[in-house]
């Protein structure tokens, strides 16, 4: 995963910050464990989530560098993050 | 704000996975050329649009930075696979803020099985709970794709659902 983040279009030298994110992390059942417990999801059980770090594997092999949020603000400044 | 063809070629080359020598192997053209499309220094021969077109996946209306129109259609069951289907959501705030998410299907429909929906936080007003996206899986899965949903709330804020 690539999170990239660049500045608002009136500056002059636009920062542009790029972060790459190890895939193992955001399918790792321990993280998915601590981020439903830290996002209060009742729901994901082990099991789910086990099958959600299964998906997103699955996900990661059939759409290569998938662009999964694009955002841009009205004064330029652009968040991409990709699979 | 409008693609330019450098901008369309490079992304969608990307997208496919191809570096700029595979190209130009395929195109018959240096490797230099196909850098200077990119940047917007050069434009290809007319006649290698369609082999282009053909490379890429997509069309020569796209690729000259015209706007994709997407048609709502129902396609065969066995000509569909869920597994490669992506939902996009566009929301296109009043205030000119833009959001895009690309989903895949599979794990949007993992995370409905659990209980978890969509949400797009931001300037935007749009309630995205009042989304039934259940039944816009169910839709996908009896072989309805393309745009699917498009709302504009009073506030001027477009909300754009496409499966493709």
């Amino acid at each position: 995963m690539r999170i990239i983040i660049q500045g608002h279009r009136e500056e002059k030298k636009k920062a542009k910050i790029s972060i790459p994110v190890p895939t193992f992390i955001l399918s790792s059942r321990f993280i998915l464990r601590k981020i439903a417990k830290k996002a209060q999801f009742e729901n994901l059980t082990k099991e789910n989530i086990k099958t959600i770090s299964k998906e997103i594997r699955k996900a990661k092999k059939n759409f290569k560098k998938l662009l999964l949020v694009d955002v841009e603000s009205n004064d330029g400044v652009k968040v991409k993050i990709y699979l | 704000m409008k693609t330019s063809f450098g901008q369309k070629f490079s992304e969608q080359r990307k997208l496919k996975g191809y570096t700029q020598e595979q190209i130009s192997d395929k195109l018959n053209v240096s490797p230099q050329a196909v850098s200077k499309w990119e940047n917007d220094l050069s434009y290809p021969d007319i006649t290698l649009l369609k082999d282009i077109s053909i490379l890429l996946d997509i069309s020569i209306d796209e690729l000259l930075g015209s706007e994709k129109k997407v048609e709502t259609k129902v396609v065969p069951v066995e000509s569909r696979d869920v597994n490669k289907m992506l939902l996009k959501m566009i929301v296109l705030s009043s205030d000119g803020d833009k959001v895009k998410i690309n989903l895949p299907i599979a794990l949007l429909k993992a995370g409905l099985d659990m209980g978890i929906t969509p949400k797009v936080s931001g300037n935007s007003s749009f309630d995205f709970s009042s989304i039934d996206f259940n039944q816009l899986i169910e839709m996908v899965e009896n072989g309805v794709i393309g745009k699917l949903l498009e709302v504009e709330s009073a506030d001027g804020d477009i909300v754009e659902i496409y499966v493709e």
